[in-house]
C-alpha cells in the first residue's frame, strides 16, 4: 500500500567535502535566506533532508555548513543514488543560490554531551 | 449495519424459546388455576382430569444449553483469554454465551469500534504474549471491515482466530438485513490470506473444525484460520446428542533435516566472514537466547531486520555486517532474502558466497498475494521453523569448532566491538542534527521519552520505521517485548489497535507500553482508543504528527521532478493540513488523557512526565507531537 521509496534531495557527499567548504563559502554569492526558506520548504527538500538540513531518513544532512554552491547546484543537476535530477527549468541557479543561503544560516547543532544524550 | 434483529416467527429458536417460555408459564399458571376450581366442586374419589401438558412449545424447548454455549465449552478449552469484537448480530449467540454461559473470563469480551481494530489489536496482544485472540465479526460486513487487518496478520505470521456469523437456512432469514448480511463462502475474500477455514454445519463439526483449526493456526508458519458459523446453530438449543471435545495435539514446531542442518554448520564454522540475517527469525523470547548463543559462537555479525526483536541491541554483533565482505550469508524466517542479498537485480554478495536459509515459510505458500518476495537461490534451503531448528544447528557448530575456528571468531568479535562503538558515537552525533528544531525531530522526542523510561520496564509496542527507527537507536531494545516490529502487509490503520493489543498483553506484567503513532494511521481507525480508555489499558501514545501522508509526500516530489514540471505542489493530496488535527482533543474525546500538540522541544519533557503519571495509573495517555517528516 505505501511502497517505501527514498528519494533524495542529495546535494553531495557533503562529509567528504566539508573541509574545503569555509574557504570556498566566502567566494559564494549571497543567496535571500528568507526566499531560500520559503522554497526549501515548499518544493520538497525539507521532506527528505529535514527543515533544518538535518537529514531524514538516511538522506544527507545538508546544513549546517553546506558543501560550495557550485557543488551543490552540479550534484543537484546530476545526482547519483536514488536522487532525482532537478533540472534549471524547475530549480533555477538563483533558486539554488537562495537555498544554499537557507542552509548557510543555520545554526550549529548542540553537542550531544550539552543535551541528555550526555549518559546515553 | 444493522446490529440486532433477534425476531424470528416460526422458529423454535433462543428467542422463540424465551417468548415461548413466558407464554407457557402463564398458560400453565391459568391452567392451575382452573383445575383448582374444578377440584373444589368435585365429590371425593372422583377421577382427578390430568392437567394439561404444558403447550408442546414449551417442553419441547426446556433447554439447558445452547449451540453458542457449547462453542464457548470449545472456546475455553483451547485456552483463550481474551475476544476482541465489534458486536454482530450474526454472531449474537455465541456473544451472549461468551458474557453469560462463559461468565465473560477466558475469554473476556473486549469491545471494539471497528472490526479492523480488532484483527489489529489481536495482532499486537500476539506478538507480545506468543498467544492468539478470538475476533468475532458478520460474515459479510465485518469480515470486510477486518480484511485489511487480516492481511497485515497474514505478511507478519501472527495467529488470529476469527469466527464470522451467517444465516446459512435461507428460509428463516429475518428480513433484509439478515439476507444482506449472509454469504454463502464468507471465507473467499480472506481465503488468500488465512492459513485454512471451514464451515460447519453441526456442533459436532464446530468442535472439531475449531480444534483443527487452533492446530493448525499455531503451527509456524503461524497465520489467521477462520470458522464461519450460522446464526442458528449458535442460538438453538443443542439437539446432538454425545457431544465432544476432540483433545487439542499441540504441534511440535519443524526442524531442519539432519544433514541439510550439518552442512550448513560447517559452512558457517569455516567461514571467514559469516553474517546472519534476522527476520521473523524469534518466536519466543527463547528465540532471542538461541540467536545470540550461534552469534557469539561463530562471532557473526547480525543484520536484524526487526520484523521481531530477534537480537539485543547491546551485543556488539548486532552492529550489523556488509554484505559484500560475507563469504556465507545465513538466513533466518527473513521475508525476502533475495532482496535484502541483492540491490538492482544483482547479487551485493561476492562471487562464491554461499547463502543458507531456514524458514517456515517454505512450508506454506499462496499465490494470489505476492508477499513472498523474489525466489531466493539459496545454496541450502532449509525448509524449517528457524527457532526450532537453532539448537541443532548451535549443536552442530560447537562439534565443528576448533581452536584456530575460536582465534578467528575472537577476532571478529573485536572489529564488531570497535564497529560497535564507532556507530554508538555516530548515533549520537546524528541524534543532535536538528536538536532544537521546531516541529520536532523524531530523534529529539526518542531521546526524552529514553530519558525518562530507561529506568521502567518498558515497550515499545509499535513500529518506528517512519521515526527512521530513532526508538530502536537510542532505547537498547535487548527483550522480546521490548520491540514488536511493523504491520508487515504495510497496510495503514494498524498502529493504534497494534499498540493497544499489545499494551494489553503487558499490563498484567506491569510493562509501561509506548506507542509511537503515525497521525495517518491513526485517522483510519482511532477508535482504539475508546477501547484502551473504556478497558483500562495503561498505554502511552506518542504522535508523530508531521501532518502528513509522508512517504506519499517525498513520492510525489520525487515524480514531480523526473516529469521535469513543477515542483511546488507535492504537498497536494498528501498532507494533513488546513485545518490541523488536534490528536490531543481527539483523545479527551475518546476518554483518554490528552496533551499539545508539543511544538517546542522544550515542552516535551513536562508533557511526557504529566502522561507517565496518567499511565502509571493504568490509563492510556496521548501526547501529540507535531514533528518533522521523519
Amino acid at each position: 500500500m505505501k511502497q517505501i521509496l527514498i528519494p533524495a534531495l542529495l546535494f553531495a557527499a557533503s562529509i567528504v567535502v566539508a573541509p574545503s567548504a569555509a574557504l570556498a563559502q566566502s567566494a559564494e554569492p549571497a543567496g535571500n535566506v528568507e526566499k531560500g526558506k520559503q522554497l526549501y520548504m515548499n518544493i520538497g527538500c525539507q521532506a527528505c533532508h529535514g527543515r533544518s538540513g538535518q537529514g531524514v531518513g538516511g538522506n544527507r544532512k545538508l546544513a549546517p555548513k553546506p558543501i560550495p554552491l557550485t557543488a551543490a547546484t552540479n550534484y543537484v543537476r546530476n545526482p547519483r543514488g536514488q536522487m532525482i535530477a532537478y533540472s534549471a527549468k524547475i530549480l533555477s541557479d538563483a533558486d539554488m543560490a537562495d537555498i544554499w543561503a537557507y542552509m548557510r544560516s543555520i545554526p550549529e547543532n548542540p553537542s550531544p554531551d550539552s543535551t541528555i544524550l550526555k549518559t546515553w | 449495519m444493522s446490529k440486532s434483529n433477534p425476531s424470528k416467527p416460526n422458529k423454535t429458536d433462543r428467542r422463540g424459546f424465551l417468548r415461548g417460555a413466558a407464554g407457557g408459564a402463564a398458560l400453565a399458571a391459568q391452567a392451575a388455576s382452573t383445575a383448582q376450581t374444578a377440584q373444589a366442586q368435585q365429590p371425593a374419589g372422583a377421577n382427578q382430569v390430568p392437567a394439561s401438558p404444558a403447550p408442546a412449545r414449551v417442553e419441547v424447548n426446556t433447554p439447558t444449553k445452547f449451540g453458542g454455549d457449547f462453542m464457548v465449552d470449545v472456546i475455553k478449552s483451547l485456552g483463550f483469554e481474551y475476544t476482541f469484537n465489534n458486536p454482530a448480530s450474526s454472531v449474537r449467540g455465541l456473544h451472549e454465551a461468551i458474557i453469560n454461559y462463559g461468565g465473560n473470563k477466558d475469554p473476556e469480551w473486549l469491545t471494539c469500534l471497528h472490526e479492523e481494530q480488532s484483527v489489529a489489536m489481536a495482532h499486537g496482544y500476539a506478538k507480545i504474549s506468543g498467544k492468539p485472540v478470538l475476533v468475532t465479526a458478520h460474515g459479510t460486513v465485518g469480515l470486510q471491515h477486518a480484511s485489511m487487518a487480516i492481511y497485515n496478520a497474514w505478511c507478519d505470521r501472527v495467529p488470529v482466530y476469527i469466527i464470522i456469523g451467517t444465516w446459512d437456512d435461507a428460509t428463516v432469514r429475518d428480513g433484509y438485513v439478515e439476507w444482506a448480511h449472509s454469504v454463502q463462502d464468507g471465507a473467499a475474500i480472506v481465503r488468500e490470506f488465512t492459513k485454512w477455514d471451514d464451515h460447519p454445519v453441526s456442533l459436532q463439526h464446530f468442535a472439531e473444525s475449531a480444534v483443527r483449526a487452533y492446530k493448525i493456526m499455531m503451527t509456524p508458519p503461524m497465520e489467521p484460520v477462520l470458522l464461519a458459523v450460522d446464526a442458528y446453530l449458535q442460538e438453538d438449543p443443542i439437539k446432538e446428542n454425545n457431544l465432544r471435545i476432540p483433545k487439542l495435539s499441540t504441534t511440535s514446531p519443524p526442524a531442519g533435516d539432519p544433514n541439510a542442518v550439518n552442512e550448513a554448520a560447517r559452512l558457517l564454522v569455516n567461514a571467514e566472514y559469516p553474517l546472519i540475517m534476522a527476520g521473523r527469525s524469534a518466536r519466543t523470547p527463547k528465540g532471542i537466547e538461541l540467536l545470540v548463543e550461534l552469534a557469539n559462537l561463530l562471532g557473526a555479525r547480525v543484520n536484524d531486520q526487526r520484523n521481531r526483536m530477534n537480537f539485543p541491541s547491546t551485543n556488539v554483533l548486532s552492529v550489523g555486517g556488509n554484505v559484500a565482505d560475507s563469504d556465507v550469508i545465513l538466513g533466518l524466517e527473513v521475508q525476502d532474502f533475495f532482496n535484502s542479498t541483492h540491490r538492482n537485480g544483482r547479487p551485493q554478495f561476492k562471487a562464491g558466497t554461499k547463502t543458507i536459509t531456514i524458514s517456515a515459510l517454505e512450508l506454506s505458500h499462496k499465490a494470489n498475494y505476492q508477499d513472498f518476495g523474489r525466489y531466493a537461490e539459496s545454496d541450502i534451503a532449509i525448509p524449517a521453523d528457524a527457532e526450532a531448528t537453532l539448537p541443532w544447528l548451535i549443536e552442530a557448530c560447537k562439534k565443528l569448532m576448533t581452536g584456530d575456528r575460536r582465534r578467528l571468531v575472537d577476532e571478529r568479535r573485536a572489529k564488531a566491538e570497535e564497529a560497535y562503538k564507532r556507530a554508538h558515537e555516530v548515533t549520537r552525533q546524528q541524534a543532535v542534527l536538528g536538536w532544537n528544531s521546531s516541529p520536532l525531530t523524531p530523534a529529539r522526542v526518542s531521546a526524552e521519552l529514553w530519558a525518562q523510561i530507561k529506568n521502567e520496564d518498558w515497550s515499545l509496542v509499535s513500529n518506528d520505521m517512519f521515526f527512521s527507527a530513532w526508538c530502536r537507536r537510542l532505547w537498547n531494545p535487548e527483550k522480546h517485548y521490548h520491540y514488536i516490529g511493523g504491520s508487515a502487509g504495510e497496510g495503514i490503520g494498524y498502529g493504534i489497535g497494534a499498540a493497544v493489543g499489545a499494551a494489553l498483553a503487558n499490563k498484567k506484567y506491569g510493562r509501561l507500553s509506548v506507542n509511537i503513532q503515525n497521525d495517518g494511521d491513526l485517522n483510519y481507525a482511532p477508535g482504539a482508543l475508546w477501547t484502551a480508555a473504556h478497558h483500562q489499558i495503561p498505554l502511552l501514545t506518542v504522535m508523530h504528527n508531521n501532518r502528513a501522508y509522508h512517504q506519499e509526500t517525498m513520492d510525489i516530489y520525487t515524480m514531480a521532478a523526473r516529469a521535469n514540471r513543477g515542483i511546488d505542489r507535492g504537498h497536494i493530496g498528501t498532507t494533513i493540513r488546513d485545518p490541523n488535527i488536534d490528536y490531543a482533543n481527539m483523545a479527551k474525546t475518546y476518554g483518554v488523557y490528552g496533551i499539545g500538540p508539543i511544538e517546542n522541544p522544550n515542552d516535551l519533557a513536562p508533557a511526557i512526565k504529566k502522561a507517565l503519571e496518567v499511565v502509571k495509573k493504568g490509563e492510556p495517555a496521548l501526547i501529540d507531537t507535531v514533528t518533522q517528516g521523519r
